[in-house]
């Protein structure tokens, strides 16, 4: 480096060429930091709080029962009107040909039977019901009529007055 | 130059300002080694303020210019 020391011993203003570099060198590193900053800020925008969620729709078929065919895959885009899946054709028709052609299982049917013993329990109960009210009401208003005529204060005494 | 967010060295992913920052400290070392052989040293006035300034010019600088393209 005696390169260097022969240049430096012969330049006889070192004071101000040091003083000089290190005005330069505070002046860049303040340049660098503001373009640093204003660049960061300008290529690669950020935000504090992002959030991103995927747009559901919901899908609900009219009848329910298993899903025996599948026609579409995840993530396929689909238009209105596309068949998605097919569900059960058996239990829907046995829904749509009335109860009279119903076909069900034999716990379904003996469910069904008690159903239908429950439902006649109640509406026993609920004629037994109708009848003591109807006595109720039978005894209440008797006594209301009755007293309405012999309370009368002139029912008896004033026809046979003189 | 494409812009690195992530460096991969060695089979490390390192983020690219803690290798910029890696490389402006190296970078000011040399420096000031060449201003002590060019007797430049007692002139950096003040010295700390200068060298801290060197530091973090080198370091934007290579952040800037290298890993940001």
């Amino acid at each position: 480096m005696s390169w260097v020391r022969w240049i430096t011993q012969k330049s006889p203003h070192s004071k101000a060429l040091g003083r000089m570099i290190g005005v330069l060198i505070i002046v860049g590193a303040i340049v660098v930091s503001i373009i640093a900053v204003w660049g960061s800020g300008r290529s690669t925008p950020r935000q504090t709080t992002p959030r991103c969620g995927p747009n559901f729709i919901g899908v609900a078929p009219q009848v329910n029962g298993h899903i025996v065919e599948l026609h579409v895959r995840d993530n396929q885009l689909v238009q209105a009107g596309d068949l998605l899946f097919v569900i059960d054709p058996a239990r829907t028709k046995s829904r749509s040909n009335g109860p009279g052609q119903r076909s069900s299982s034999p716990s379904e049917s003996r469910g069904l039977w008690n159903a239908l013993s429950s439902a006649k329990a109640g509406v026993g109960k609920a004629g037994a019901q109708v009848g003591a009210v109807s006595a109720d009401i039978t005894r209440a208003e008797a006594p209301a009529r009755g007293g309405a005529r012999g309370a009368h204060p002139c029912g008896g005494e004033f026809t046979h007055c003189r | 130059m494409p812009s690195w967010a992530v460096v991969d060295l060695l089979g490390s992913y390192f983020p690219a300002w803690m290798l910029a920052l890696v490389i402006g400290i190296v970078l000011t070392l040399l420096l000031r080694q060449l201003f002590i052989l060019t007797d430049l040293d007692p002139y950096l006035a003040p010295r700390g303020l200068v060298y801290v300034s060197l530091v973090v010019l080198a370091t934007l600088a290579t952040w800037l210019f290298v890993f940001r393209g």
